[in-house]
């Protein structure tokens, strides 16, 4: 259960972490140009972005929650578990961003939603730790 | 080559990199959460060198994948990160040594499938578009009430849906029942190449109580076996039952067989039966054991038929199939119709499924060293179905259990319906309690039930009957093949018909066994646990929850007749003074919410000349294939004051594909950033959206030959009077820039839209287009402003056939408003564009 909750919490950071990149580089606007110096003042602009900044922030606690999750399960176990992130994905661009979702795009993330819950049945952990090695 | 490379480096990279990670953190071991440890934990993970490893290849892998995405289609990268999955979980049987079990190996394809297909959506979406949208139509055209709405629409949609989910289901089920009895078929005439030579003594043990009909008979073909060696075990509880003296004749008729009575009451569970054999099993002396119950008939051939399969090692069970035979009441015919009609379809169906992992009681063939291996007769004490457990267990210890091509006859009990009908309510509930999936999904079986609900359902239609029709013929090719070839039920031939009146009943009992959890048995109740096992039956009242399913089940009964009732919804009904009048032209747009359709029609005699004007049209299913550009026919009522249009006929549909993006109306939602697009305006000049920056911008789509005049005229008629509207307020004009772009760039050049132009922005004014431009550009600019703007348009002979979109970008570049259609007022827009500029 402890896994299970802190890779939602990874999960959600990973979302969020991509919703707040995408959205600094929209504001950072399309990069159509090949010019080093426009290059640089865009680089620039980048990193000077907030939104950016935060996207990155999120998207490290993410890594940071998903390397704890892997010190406890499978990884088998983790990464399946963490393609749930297309269905919060789906959900947010309907409801918060209000795209269109298309069929196809909802079947895919159903079918997702019933693999994790599987996945997340099975036993999280099949090896033994470092630890427990060394106690036995 | 290159793409290659970056490919494998992508796949090889991420696979390696996460399990490196998580080799990593199997060293560093389980991360607690407390501060101070997880400090500690922090401090281990920086000095593993597995992890830096693994974010290496990771952040390598996270390179190709950009450079990748510089050159090559988004759409043909993107999939590949569901194969991760698989290589990923690959890597970790492999490389971690993690035990993969066959449930995650489920839900990681699972997973990696539906990523697949997300990232595959677009092109995914447009095939199954191509493919599907005709089929979905017809679907859609079949589920859809003609005359309903709203919740009651939808509830009727999901019951006419989920009853021919269920109908199909059934047609294939018993598709699927007439191979597996072909199946059974090959295997008897197997069985019976393997002779009747093996003959080992074997022991048979019949539990019985009381006098069943013709229990004499039944018992006697038993003693008349051409067999060698048998001994014949007969248990009973008591000395008093009437069963008792028929054995003793038995026993003094056929003085050279070896028959046992035993008579004992020591119980050693609930289930007498099993007691019963428990009792008899001291006084087994071979190894070969025959368990049968007490109203069976064979004949001679019998025991030497049963016993061959046994002579192959990896047989461990024979069971036997029945036929029930002899009734005289209503009861025992209706019995034994079911057990041809539907018992023996899905005995043939599991055994061909998932094989036989179930006995019949009827015979069950094994040896005594099975039995004990398996936890013998007292394992089984407190269950309901012995014989199924016990084929069960066999199953489970490695043992094949081979059903015979000896089928037994059974002699019907002269029952009463009443009793009938309680033997199967127990039946139904002791296997939904054990097996609750399994039960519920009966329901796809139950064809002639679903196939009769369907009837009303779909109001009593054709298609309704069409379906019944299909469904009881599908029906009757189980019941043929198995009933009446494989099981020899002569009786079929007179009653047939009785098979669908036994279908509702088991339709009726299946329903029934959801309610209540207890079962009646030889004069006891009893409560059946989920494991199956049987326990003492609560006291009366002591717990509402068994009533739980009750309600259920009466609520989902009501609520059938009240979405019914929700069909009878009329459209008004035309009194006896309306004029009805022929209508024909063209779709030129579709509302459906409003139940209105705007048509280009041709003269309508004497009612009114040809033009382009919205109708009422309350039939819901047209709005399925109506699309702009279609040609409709239709009635058009004239009623006290009142108009709408009836019977319409559809001929032709327009480019589903556009027009269903037209239907749905992709459009940005307002505080949408809009994008920088370019276009070409009346002078030739380049203009971007970001020059209106700190201006309001308000567009609409046009084109200088349209003919309708509802449609662009209409449009810059209101340009005109919001301009007018405008002009009262100078600094308000100022904050505003309108935009007519046309959706026929490839007629409408610069030359022609400036001559068009001057026509509203009044000519020969040196500024004229100051505040007002026309614009076009190259076909693939205008169309990505339209997209935007969820307007889609298309060539037709030529004409361009399109919605109307007029939107308000704000000064800040974000769409603030969007106008459909023509119905909105230039008064609406201008009161819009002073909220936005309040100041001004």
């Amino acid at each position: 259960m402890k896994t299970l909750i802190v890779l939602f919490i990874a999960i959600c950071a990973q979302t969020l972490g991509d919703v707040f990149l995408t959205k600094g580089m929209r504001l950072v606007g399309e990069v159509d140009t090949l010019n080093p110096a426009e290059l640089f003042q865009i680089g620039v602009q980048v990193f000077t972005t907030p939104y950016i900044w935060l996207g990155i922030f999120v998207l490290s606690l993410f890594f940071g929650l998903y390397l704890v999750a892997l010190s406890w399960a499978d990884l088998s176990f983790v990464l399946p578990v963490t393609a749930f992130g297309y269905v919060l994905n789906a959900l947010m661009s309907w409801r918060l961003l209000g795209e269109h979702v298309s069929f196809v795009r909802w079947l895919g993330t159903m079918v997702i939603c019933v693999g994790v819950a599987v996945v997340s049945r099975t036993e999280q952990r099949t090896t033994r730790t470092a630890a427990e090695t060394e106690t036995s | 080559m290159k793409t290659f490379l970056l490919l494998c480096s992508l796949i090889a990279g991420s696979s390696l990199g996460e399990i490196l990670c998580a080799k990593g953190m199997q060293q560093v071991g389980d991360v607690s959460l407390r501060p101070r440890a997880l400090l500690g934990a922090v401090g281990r993970m920086f000095r593993n060198p597995w992890l830096y490893a693994g974010i290496s290849f990771l952040a390598l892998s996270f390179f190709s994948f950009i450079s990748l995405l510089s050159y090559a289609d988004l759409s043909f990268v993107v999939p590949l990160t569901a194969v991760g999955y698989i290589t990923n979980t690959i890597g970790a049987r492999f490389l971690l040594k993690e035990r993969i079990s066959r449930e995650r190996w489920m839900g990681t394809l699972l997973v990696a499938f539906g990523v697949a297909v997300i990232s595959l959506d677009q092109r995914l979406e447009s095939l199954v578009r191509a493919a599907l949208a005709p089929w979905a139509r017809e679907l859609h055209a079949l589920l859809a009430p003609r005359e309903a709405s709203g919740v009651v629409f939808g509830g009727i949609y999901a019951i006419r849906l989920a009853l021919l989910i269920c109908i199909l289901a059934a047609i294939v089920y018993y598709g699927i029942a007439v191979v597996a009895g072909l199946l059974w078929f090959a295997d008897r005439r197997r069985q019976r190449a393997l002779g009747t030579a093996y003959t080992p003594p074997v022991t048979i043990l019949k539990p019985v109580r009381g006098a069943d009909t013709e229990a004499y008979e039944n018992f006697a073909s038993f003693c008349r076996q051409d067999y060698p060696t048998y001994q014949l075990l007969f248990g009973v509880r008591d000395e008093s039952d009437p069963v008792v003296p028929i054995l003793r004749r038995l026993q003094t008729d056929f003085p050279e067989r070896e028959i046992e009575v035993v008579i004992s009451a020591e119980e050693i569970g609930y289930n007498a039966k099993v007691s019963n054999l428990q009792n008899i099993f001291a006084r087994v002396r071979h190894e070969l054991l025959l368990i049968a119950d007490s109203d069976i008939r064979v004949t001679p051939d019998y025991l030497r038929r049963v016993a061959a399969p046994m002579q192959r090692p990896e047989v461990g069970m024979v069971t036997c199939l029945y036929r029930g035979t002899q009734a005289t009441t209503a009861g025992g015919l209706l019995e034994n119709i079911g057990i041809s009609s539907t018992f023996g379809p899905e005995v043939c169906t599991s055994r061909a499924l998932e094989g036989i992992a179930f006995a019949l009681g009827s015979t069950i063939v094994m040896r005594r060293e099975l039995l004990e291996r398996i936890g013998g007769f007292p394992a089984l004490a407190d269950y309901l179905a012995d014989d199924f457990l016990l084929g069960n267990r066999a199953a489970r210890a490695g043992c094949e259990v081979v059903l015979s091509d000896y089928v037994v006859e059974h002699v019907a009990a002269p029952d009463t319906i009443g009793a009938m009908l309680r033997h199967q309510l127990r039946w139904g509930r002791s296997t939904r309690i054990s097996r609750p999936w399994g039960y519920r999904g009966l329901l796809l079986t139950y064809g002639t039930a679903t196939a009769l609900l369907a009837l009303p359902a779909w109001n009593f239609a054709a298609f309704a009957w069409g379906l019944l029709g299909v469904t009881l013929l599908v029906r009757f090719l189980p019941v043929f093949l198995i009933g009446a070839i494989g099981l020899e039920d002569r009786a079929l031939a007179r009653y047939f018909w009785l098979v669908p009146i036994r279908d509702l009943i088991t339709f009726g009992i299946w329903i029934v066994s959801f309610v209540g959890d207890e079962i009646e048995w030889r004069g006891s109740r009893f409560r059946v646990l989920p494991n199956g096992a049987l326990a003492p039956a609560r006291n009366p009242g002591e717990s509402m929850t068994r009533y739980r399913n009750l309600f259920i089940c009466l609520l989902l009964l009501l609520a059938l007749p009240i979405g019914l009732a929700g069909c009878r919804e009329k459209p008004p009904e035309a009194t006896s003074g309306a004029k009805r009048f022929d209508l024909k032209g063209k779709v030129v747009s579709v509302d459906r919410p409003n139940h209105k359709v705007t048509i280009e029609h041709e003269e309508i005699r004497g009612y009114m000349e040809a033009m382009t004007m919205p109708f009422t049209l309350l039939d819901d299913w047209v709005y399925d294939e109506l699309t702009p550009g279609a040609q409709i026919q239709a009635t058009l009522i004239v009623d006290t004051g009142r108009t709408w249009l009836e019977n319409p006929v559809v001929t032709k549909i327009a480019d589903p594909s556009l027009a269903r993006s037209e239907e749905s109306g992709i459009e940005p939602s307002p505080g949408a950033e809009a994008p920088n697009f370019s276009l070409v305006n009346q002078d030739g000049k380049k203009i971007r959206f970001q020059q209106y920056r700190g201006r309001a911008l308000l567009l609409t789509f046009i084109y200088t030959r349209c003919p309708l005049p509802d449609y662009c005229p209409l449009m810059c008629q209101n340009f005109v009077a919001i301009r007018q509207g405008l002009e009262k307020e100078p600094a308000l004009a100022e904050k505003i820039h309108m935009l007519s772009i046309t959706v026929d760039p490839e007629y409408d050049k610069p030359r022609v839209l400036r001559e068009f132009g001057a026509r509203y922005v009044g000519a020969g004014k040196p500024d004229a287009f100051r505040r007002w431009e026309f614009a076009g550009g190259s076909a693939d600019e205008v169309k990505a402003v339209a997209q935007f703007f969820g307007l889609n348009y298309w060539p037709e002979k030529d004409q361009i056939i399109h919605g109307l979109r007029t939107a308000i970008v704000s000064p800040d570049g974000k769409v603030y408003k969007i106008y459909r259609g023509n119905e909105w007022k230039p008064e609406e827009v201008v009161e819009d564009l002073k909220k936005l500029n309040p100041g001004a």
